[in-house]
């Protein structure tokens, strides 16, 4: 932006802002500006600026002493244009006599250009694994960077190929904890064929009251066959046999946590799979069995050395 | 001293023939502490007699026999040896209280040699035995110590043990198993001040009583008095004759009154060590640059400053190896969503130390529930690893691409989501967490990328590397296999709103190297040779590549009784 110089004598003011505004802002966004008159001779209280927009006066502000300005504004808020476009606000300090003194016209151009706001998603609650061919319900949220509103908005989900497998509308308000993360529960349906299996959603961000640029979000989940067999697992810790609780347990995909005995059940078909068992402070541990029938496996963890968790 | 004979420090003058031994066996033990008070001679055990020295024509304001420079652990026990000895003694203390590192320390002291708590405990241990264990050369926090220093804190833990006991020290228990270089139990811990309101971490059970104890003695503590120069007669040559201090505000920001005070008989650094200081510390370890937070520096800064005024009369360092071992717990995953995130300690918010904290800070109690990403948004390891992991902090600190800056890896964050939270039953809300600039939370993986605006973060942290970092690992969660850095089978996806981005980068823990020093704590120059009237001792002395508490009394306690033996 430049600053142009009131041609009126006696006094030739200038204008300039305390915060440059941004070459590129959203749509609608609150843009707070400051405006400081440098120039004159004397305090210029009680004067006043206009921004104007077009041939529209658009806001008003006073102008006050502050520091070492004889003139500025409080910082104030005008809202950039809703259509994305190059735009241009003048600053204009009117010719007006302040305290005895005239000042003639100044002005000063302020552009920028806005831009559609953009899109973010989660997806959550996706559950893993999945039965083949079995209906499954995932939530999906989507946020404007400006926070709009996106109620009612329609998201999208795409398997693998890119095929529409499932849509939502956004609901009335947001998820719990979220500034404005509007979502909505989509069911879908697993396919008949086994194996991780990474979809996506997607939000068009169309039709909302501002622009936005639509976003996407990959998604995964194992799609299995129907369980056979329960497989019991029963951690305890090495050398002293005591059942450790709230062990995680993963078989392949099939994932459950010990309780108070030290025993998981997982549902699981014939295979082989990987058994690995976690817990923080323990030595994680994993080994392949092969599971033909109902089984009890035993598995033992060894607790970490004091000295490795020890802090001081 | 102790039982048997042993080289002194090479090159020492003085080194090996005081200041270890118990109080009624020391030279110049003239005054016994309890008479001293009975007689009332505390009330001007300070001497306050401006005088012009002329050696080095500094005009001093105040006049002592011992300056004790810092008032943690080893500047305490200094003070109270020389006192002890008949030494009038001054402590300047740069904060606003006393305690320094010590404070919020686990309050563990590695101190052993066969007393009386370890054979109630069926523990064999002998001086000779500690010192084979603290000098292993097939331990790296044994390997590059001063053997000769090793031998001495040996020699003296029997001694140090009643001599503590004496001042007011309170025994808990010794740990359950051996410590560190330990293969005997010798880590004792304190029992906590129990009066203590700014933080529940033991170390007040050390250095609160050796403040009542000071304080009884006479020992007057200035606070908010920093250092400024330590003055030797002639600038690399010459007795020590004293130090100017100035003081200053909370921040440690200087004000304008200034103090000169000359030492009779020694100055004492006991300034907590260089940990905080990062142009001093990357003379050790160039990657330690100034994104990493020393642990505990909402209660001291241990900016060095012991260390910089003795090298500028002509200090040497000592041992410095032991600061670069990559071994124990140098650098440490730390606490996350706070600045200052050591690992176990911490403030109460009620503290009057709390405003530089500003936060508690979280533990991760199962590193399956974050991700740890570096100010790029991608992850560089295995999370779950141990904080004693080295190859870890190698990564950690390994180059991102910041233009300006080569060393170091900026800052380290850890993203999880709400069930990663409720897992670990996290409160995510203030004081728990710093929301100026150390913990972010938004409504999505993007948004959080574009929300982590930070003083050591160089970039925007690009949202979508972000985004493909945690949908890639969600990815792993699926497989099992977490291909890319091995992480034990990957157990949570962060997928559930809101999200978070937590400060998780390293913090330093202490300073294993520091100013060189004889067995008698005297600092040495880098000709070898004994700077006259000038000591140091617990972090700011190098040498001996022992964690806490007990290497400070130890040598603390030396420094104190040599100085007071010295002529006026």
């Amino acid at each position: 932006m430049s600053a142009v110089h009131g041609a009126a004598p006696p006094a030739a003011l200038t204008l300039e802002l305390a915060e440059p505004v941004p070459p590129e802002v959203p749509v609608g966004a609150e843009l707070r500006l400051r405006v400081r008159v440098l120039g004159a001779v004397c305090v210029l209280r009680g004067g006043c600026i206009e921004i104007m927009a077009g041939g529209d006066v658009i806001a008003i502000a006073g102008l006050t002493a502050s520091g070492d300005d004889f003139g500025a504004t409080a910082a104030f808020d005008l809202r950039a244009p809703v259509a994305v476009a190059a735009f241009t606000w003048t600053v204009r300090f009117p010719s007006q006599e302040i305290d005895g003194v005239a000042y003639g016209e100044s002005v000063l151009a302020v552009s920028s250009h806005t831009r559609p706001h953009r899109t973010s998603l989660a997806v959550w609650a996706v559950p893993s694994p999945v039965r083949m061919g079995d209906r499954f319900a995932i939530t999906v949220g989507a946020k404007s960077a400006g926070a709009c509103t996106l109620r009612g908005a329609k998201v999208e989900i795409r398997d693998d190929t890119g095929a529409v497998t499932g849509a939502g509308l956004l609901g009335e308000t947001p998820w719990p904890g979220t500034d404005a993360l509007y979502w909505t529960e989509i069911t879908l349906h697993s396919p008949h064929r086994e194996g991780r299996l990474c979809w996506s959603a997607a939000f068009a961000a169309t039709g909302l009251a501002l622009p936005h640029v639509g976003s996407s979000a990959e998604f995964s989940f194992a799609a299995v066959r129907p369980p056979e067999h329960r497989v019991a697992v029963t951690v305890t810790e090495s050398c002293a046999s005591t059942p450790v609780e709230e062990t995680q347990v993963a078989l392949g995909p099939y994932r459950a946590a010990t309780g108070t005995t030290g025993t998981a059940h997982i549902d699981v078909p014939a295979g082989t799979y990987d058994l690995a068992v976690w817990k923080s402070g323990f030595e994680a541990a994993s080994r392949t069995v092969e599971i033909a029938g109902d089984a009890s496996i035993a598995f033992e963890l060894i607790r970490l050395p004091e000295e490795l968790t020890a802090w001081d | 001293m102790g039982s048997r004979s042993r080289e002194n420090a090479p090159m020492s003058k003085s080194s090996g023939t005081t200041g270890a031994g118990s109080s009624d066996e020391r030279p110049g033990a003239a005054i016994d502490r309890r008479s001293f008070l009975a007689s009332g001679a505390a009330a001007v055990a300070i001497a306050e007699t401006p005088a012009a020295h002329a050696a080095d024509a500094v005009t001093w304001d105040r006049e002592v026999d011992v300056v004790v420079i810092g008032a943690g652990a080893g500047g305490l026990v200094a003070a109270i040896a020389a006192r002890e000895k008949g030494a009038s003694v001054l402590i300047v203390e740069k904060n606003f209280d006393i305690g320094g590192r010590a404070m919020m320390s686990y309050g563990g002291l590695y101190i052993g040699g066969g007393n009386r708590l370890q054979k109630a405990k069926g523990v064999a241990d002998s001086p000779d035995r500690a010192f084979e264990d603290w000098s292993r050369p097939e331990k790296p926090m044994g390997r590059f110590s001063d053997r000769a220093l090793v031998r001495t804190w040996a020699d003296n833990n029997l001694e140090l043990f009643d001599w503590l006991e004496r001042q007011g020290i309170k025994w808990e228990a010794y740990r359950g198993v051996p410590d560190r270089l330990d293969r005997n139990r010798t880590r004792l811990n304190v029992v906590r001040w129990p009066d203590e309101s700014t933080t529940p971490a033991r170390g007040s059970g050390f250095v609160r009583p050796l403040e009542k104890t000071a304080r009884q003695m006479g020992i007057e503590i200035l606070l908010r008095q920093q250092m400024t120069k330590i003055h030797r007669e002639s600038p690399l040559a010459g007795r020590v004759t004293g130090i100017s201090t100035i003081e200053v505000d909370e921040w440690y920001r200087s004000k304008t009154r200034t103090t000169t005070i000359r030492a009779r008989k020694g100055v004492i650094i006991a300034t907590g060590g260089c940990a905080g200081n990062p142009v001093f510390r990357t003379m050790f370890d160039v990657r330690l640059t100034a994104e990493y937070q020393a642990e505990n520096s909402e209660w001291t800064e241990r900016t060095g400053d012991g260390e910089i005024a003795a090298m500028e009369i002509g200090a040497a360092l000592g041992a410095t190896a032991c600061q670069t071992t990559q071994d124990d717990n140098l650098i440490t995953k730390g606490r996350m969503g706070k600045k200052s995130n050591g690992t176990i300690t911490e403030l109460y918010p009620t503290s009057p130390h709390f405003f530089r904290a500003r936060a508690l800070g979280l533990v991760v109690k199962d590193y399956q529930n974050v991700i740890l990403v570096k100010e790029n948004g991608l992850r560089f390891y295995d999370e779950t690893v141990p904080t004693r992991d080295y190859e870890y902090y190698a990564a950690a600190l390994a180059w991102t691409g910041d233009p300006r800056k080569f060393n170091g890896g900026g800052p380290i964050w850890a993203v999880f989501d709400a069930d990663g939270v409720a897992r670990e039953a996290w409160n995510v809300t203030p004081p728990h967490v710093d929301p100026d600039g150390y913990f972010f939370s938004a409504d999505t993986i993007e948004e959080l990328a574009g929300k982590i605006v930070n003083a050591y973060q160089w970039r925007p942290m690009p949202p979508a590397a972000l985004r493909t970092s945690v949908e890639r690992y969600n990815s792993f969660v699926d497989t099992g296999i977490d291909a890319d850095f091995r992480k034990p089978r990957p157990m949570f996806k962060i997928a559930k709103p809101p999200f978070y981005g937590a400060w998780h980068t390293p913090a330093i823990h202490d300073s294993y190297t520091g100013i060189r020093i004889s067995t008698s704590a005297e600092v040495v120059d880098l000709r070898g040779e004994v700077i006259p009237g000038l000591y140091a001792c617990g972090d700011s002395a190098g040498g001996f590549g022992q964690h806490g508490i007990c290497r400070a009394a130890t040598f603390g306690r030396i420094a104190g009784f040599h100085a007071a033996a010295q002529p006026s």
